[in-house]
């Protein structure tokens, strides 16, 4: 009796021992093929408007291409065999032409020197846009820079030189002044089913203000019914220095994290630091 | 045995043979030996890719593979001496009584220097000549021949390009700055030569990625870029092709 009790307290623990075995290497096997997470390209600057913006782009498994469309300037990640999952990081390209005040500075630097023609062109090339204004501010900001390059235009053509300057120095003043914010952007930018082609295919879902790279943003966590099947459309906006910037994925669950991580990893630099490299 | 020793010989003698004939090749890296090339006033030695052919167009040497396409240019007068030895050239040709030849050689003479001058000091550059050849019989040798001097004088009163306006002469009239810009700028000494090695790509994607690399050689720009092709062929044969180029040796590097 005695015997068979240990021989089968032999066996038990042998049987423990494979069991914690069997355990650990289940647990090893399965650390092992768990998904790492995947791991993005080097960091690229990219200049589509004023405001230079820095992001990693996901892996070589998304292909991209240019963005030029919809007054918007930007690339886009497509995933190659996803069924139309894509990442896009965009600039509002048409909204920051209308910021006059590089083509006002350049004037200012070398109005004097230009001949009358070029002057009067580049003159005119620096009014601000007054039709579709994002806001009333923006008008109003319109309307007083147009002001002053009249003044400027009537100076000139009566030869008083001196305030030709002084006009342009004031103009240039105005259109600095002025920077669209994310308030006046946003209701131009986000999702509204009935602006889009097809409104039936979205559904807003959860809308708010966020801060992602370090900035306030705004968000939304929508949905797009394509044909096959549905899909999760997220959106991020930001606004800096008066440029407007969206993130967008449109795409399954399972890839939704390379897409946090690639808007993790956006950066705004001074436009400084963004030449230098 | 008597037999076996010639054979032995002759084999040494075909290994010493083979062995000096390489050691005047000089292969280098790229699998093929260095050649002598002239392109325009610039002597090169230059080893071409494997697989790829050359075709000599005198200013311009092209290499090719397909569809791909990187060439070789003597792109003209890079600093105020450059032009200087240029209307000197038009000069011999005067001289040499082949007006019409060295009507062309001034007619087309382009440098950094002049393409970004004030407009009045190009005008004021090219004043004598113009009012030379406005007022003179093209056969009257004495006004041209003193214009030709004045053109010569006249490249003092020019400011020498600064190293940026020499990038942008460089990339040329075509290089669309709302398209495509610069991604990567960067010296290289290459066999005793400093040449500015150029990476540019699409503004908007970052794709299309192509490379230019240039250096000023006794005042004349010698300029090496990728016309056409697909980076991942083109690039391997664009830096092969660079670091092979040795200007003005007399042998070839090794």
């Amino acid at each position: 009796m005695s015997r068979t009790t240990r021989v089968g307290g032999a066996a038990i623990h042998v049987a423990g021992a494979l069991v914690a075995g069997a355990a650990a290497l289940a647990i090893a096997i399965g650390a092992g093929c768990a998904k790492a997470p995947e791991r993005l390209r080097p960091a690229e600057t990219f200049t589509w408007v004023r405001q230079p913006i820095a992001f990693s782009p996901p892996s070589e498994q998304w292909y991209r291409e240019g963005d030029n469309g919809g007054g918007m300037l930007g690339v886009r990640f497509i995933l190659t065999g996803g069924g139309g999952q894509c990442i896009s990081v965009l600039a509002y390209r048409m909204m920051a032409d209308r910021d006059r005040s590089e083509a006002l500075r350049g004037l200012v630097a070398r109005g004097g020197s230009l001949p009358r023609r070029l002057f009067l062109d580049s003159l005119s090339l620096a009014r601000p846009r007054t039709e579709d204004p994002i806001s009333e501010r923006e008008s109003a900001m319109a309307r007083e820079l147009n002001a002053a390059l009249d003044r400027a235009m009537e100076d000139y053509l009566s030869e008083r030189t001196n305030f030709v300057s002084g006009d342009l120095e004031a103009a240039l003043r105005i259109a600095s002044a002025y920077e669209p914010t994310m308030e006046e952007v946003l209701p131009r930018v986000r999702l509204v089913p009935s602006r889009m082609q097809e409104p039936e295919r979205w559904r807003i879902a959860y809308e708010r203000d966020t801060t992602l790279a370090g900035l306030p943003a705004f968000a939304s966590d929508d949905t797009l019914f394509t044909p096959e099947r549905p899909l999760l459309y997220r959106e991020v906006f930001w606004v800096v220095h008066g440029c407007a910037f969206k993130a967008v994925y449109q795409g399954t669950d399972e890839n939704l994290k390379t897409f946090y991580r690639v808007v993790d990893s956006i950066r705004f630099p001074e436009v400084a630091d963004a030449a230098a490299k | 045995m008597p037999l076996r020793s010639s054979a032995g010989s002759c084999v040494a003698m075909v290994l010493a043979l083979a062995g000096a004939a390489g050691a005047g090749c000089s292969p280098t890296p790229a699998g093929k030996s260095a050649e002598a090339v002239v392109v325009g006033r610039h002597h090169v030695w230059l080893a071409v890719p494997k697989g790829w052919e050359r075709l000599d167009h005198g200013r311009q040497q092209l290499f090719r593979n397909g569809e791909a396409q990187i060439s070789l240019v003597d792109l003209g007068p890079a600093t105020r001496a450059g032009m200087v030895s240029e209307l000197q050239s038009a000069d011999s040709l005067w001289r040499a009584g082949r007006h019409l030849d060295a009507i062309h050689r001034i007619r087309n003479l382009r440098s950094p220097a002049l393409r970004y001058a004030e407009s009045q000091t190009r005008a004021d550059f090219w004043k004598p000549w113009t009012d030379a050849a406005y007022n003179s019989d093209p056969a009257d040798s004495f006004p041209m021949g003193l214009a030709l001097n004045a053109l010569i004088a006249g490249t003092n009163a020019l400011t020498e390009a600064t190293p940026d306006q020499m990038l942008k002469y460089v990339l040329g009239p075509d290089f669309n700055k709302e398209r495509t810009e610069v991604s990567h700028q960067g010296q290289r000494t290459i066999h005793g030569s400093d040449w500015t090695d150029v990476e540019t790509w699409s503004r908007v994607s970052h794709q299309y990625r192509s490379r230019i690399a240039y250096l000023v050689d006794d005042g004349y720009f010698l300029v090496l870029t990728i016309d056409a092709g697909i980076f991942e062929q083109t690039g391997p044969a664009f830096e092969a092709l660079l670091t092979s180029i040795d200007v003005g040796a007399e042998e070839p590097a090794k």
